[in-house]
């Protein structure tokens, strides 16, 4: 036998009839096959700029008073963001939490380290809703195997998330009777880890809904829990 | 009534998933087989959710949704059988279409390959059966080519040897 040292393919004839006995039946590229694959794509695209559409949100968030030292030397009242009211960072987990149906590690901008735990998963549509809203159990079920058997910072897209979340999301911190602050990237109240941190969630729940709609269930009533823990993270 | 336009994303994503998704459907095909098209309507849901990342250069842009194909048969073998809506009629004309029997050698050959452990099994399944070059594997497996070829050489004289009745190994 000769051998191409980087494509045997080719060449190492014995192995690749031996491979070729072994491969399952295909289908060959037919018209049919490639205007369905096409149909596909077109219903991927449809749907997720549907979703994204009515993904645009706003965030709120409290404003936090703060003591500062002014330039006179005198203190005086301010307010900041609260920013661990955007973490679910307590140091115990959650009882549920003991025995998640996903975990997740991922790193923050800071350089700080989370682990993420989804699970409880939930379906308690709302009983008044309209009746064109479809709703339907078999939701729970579909999102609890996603969370089990996915790789989910594989098919949750964290970057693309941030991006939307900078150009559709406005956030605003409010105290309760003070000034409304606007927060998020490209305002003076801006903090990466907290932005990373929100985003993950975000893609994940994201993934966790298309794939339960893909599978042509809809995801009305559909919630999980998720609780993280975060070491060096920005607060 | 006119369409809305496709902007440069949806193009590129049409584009790229019409060229391979007849490919990614024999690949799914190959190693899981009924399953296949709810496989491939996953890969395309991510491909499009990050879209943003997929490369400009047409191989480099191949080889990432492989890599994404790969990931999510590595979490498929963990047994779990999914139905998407997305792949109805897809999997409807395979079925229709898919109607050569599985033979009992290649069951048997098949089961020879799984021995090898996922990582030589995938190395000589992606070369003879998607004629990718060790380097492209080695991409995807994120590994040094020469360890790929090594592992190219382990599974091979480890099948062979295994068939020694009827196929005798040849000397490297």
């Amino acid at each position: 036998m000769t051998q191409d040292k980087d494509d045997p393919a080719g060449t190492d004839h014995e192995l690749g009839a031996l491979l070729a006995r072994a491969a399952r039946p295909t289908t060959g590229s037919t018209a049919d096959v490639r205007d369905q694959l096409a149909e596909m794509a077109v219903a991927i695209v449809g749907t997720s700029q549907v979703r994204s559409r009515r993904r645009v949100g706003m965030m709120s968030v409290i404003l936090a008073p703060m003591l500062v030292l002014g330039a006179a030397g005198a203190a005086y009242a301010v307010t900041t963001i609260d920013w661990s009211q955007l973490w679910h960072n307590t140091p115990e987990w959650d009882e549920w939490a003991q025995d998640p149906d996903a975990t997740v590690n991922y790193n923050l901008p800071g350089g700080g380290t989370c682990e993420l735990r989804l699970g409880e998963v939930d379906y308690s549509p709302d009983p008044n809703r309209p009746a064109e809203v479809a709703a339907d159990p078999g939701a729970e079920q579909a999102a609890r195997d996603f969370l089990r058997t996915a790789d989910l910072l594989t098919v949750a897209d964290v970057d693309a998330t941030i991006t939307t979340m900078r150009d559709k999301d406005k956030n605003w911190a409010q105290s309760d009777d003070g000034p409304a602050v606007p927060f998020g990237y490209g305002t003076d109240n801006y903090n990466a880890d907290v932005e990373y941190n929100m985003a993950v969630k975000q893609a994940i729940h994201v993934a966790v809904m298309d794939h339960v709609e893909s599978m042509g269930i809809p995801s009305t009533g559909l919630g999980y829990q998720s609780q993280e823990q975060c070491t060096g993270a920005v607060q | 009534m006119r369409g809305r336009p496709r902007d440069a994303d949806e193009q590129r994503f049409l584009e790229i998933t019409g060229e391979i998704g007849p490919e990614l459907l024999r690949y799914f095909q190959r190693r899981i087989g009924a399953d296949a098209p709810d496989l491939v309507a996953e890969v395309m849901v991510t491909v499009w959710r990050k879209r943003a990342l997929l490369p400009s250069e047409h191989e480099h842009a191949r080889m990432w949704c492989f890599g994404i194909a790969r990931n999510l048969l590595r979490n498929f073998a963990r047994g779990e059988r999914r139905r998407s809506e997305l792949s109805s009629a897809l999997r409807a004309t395979v079925s229709v279409t898919d109607v050569e029997l599985d033979s009992e050698e290649a069951v048997a050959i098949r089961e020879l390959i799984d021995q090898l452990g996922p990582e030589l099994a995938e190395v000589v399944t992606l070369t003879h059966w998607e004629g990718f070059s060790l380097a492209e594997i080695a991409r995807l497996q994120g590994v040094p080519a020469a360890t790929v070829r090594g592992r190219y050489l382990r599974a091979r004289l480890a099948l062979l040897a295994a068939l020694s009745n009827d196929i005798a190994p040849t000397p490297l």
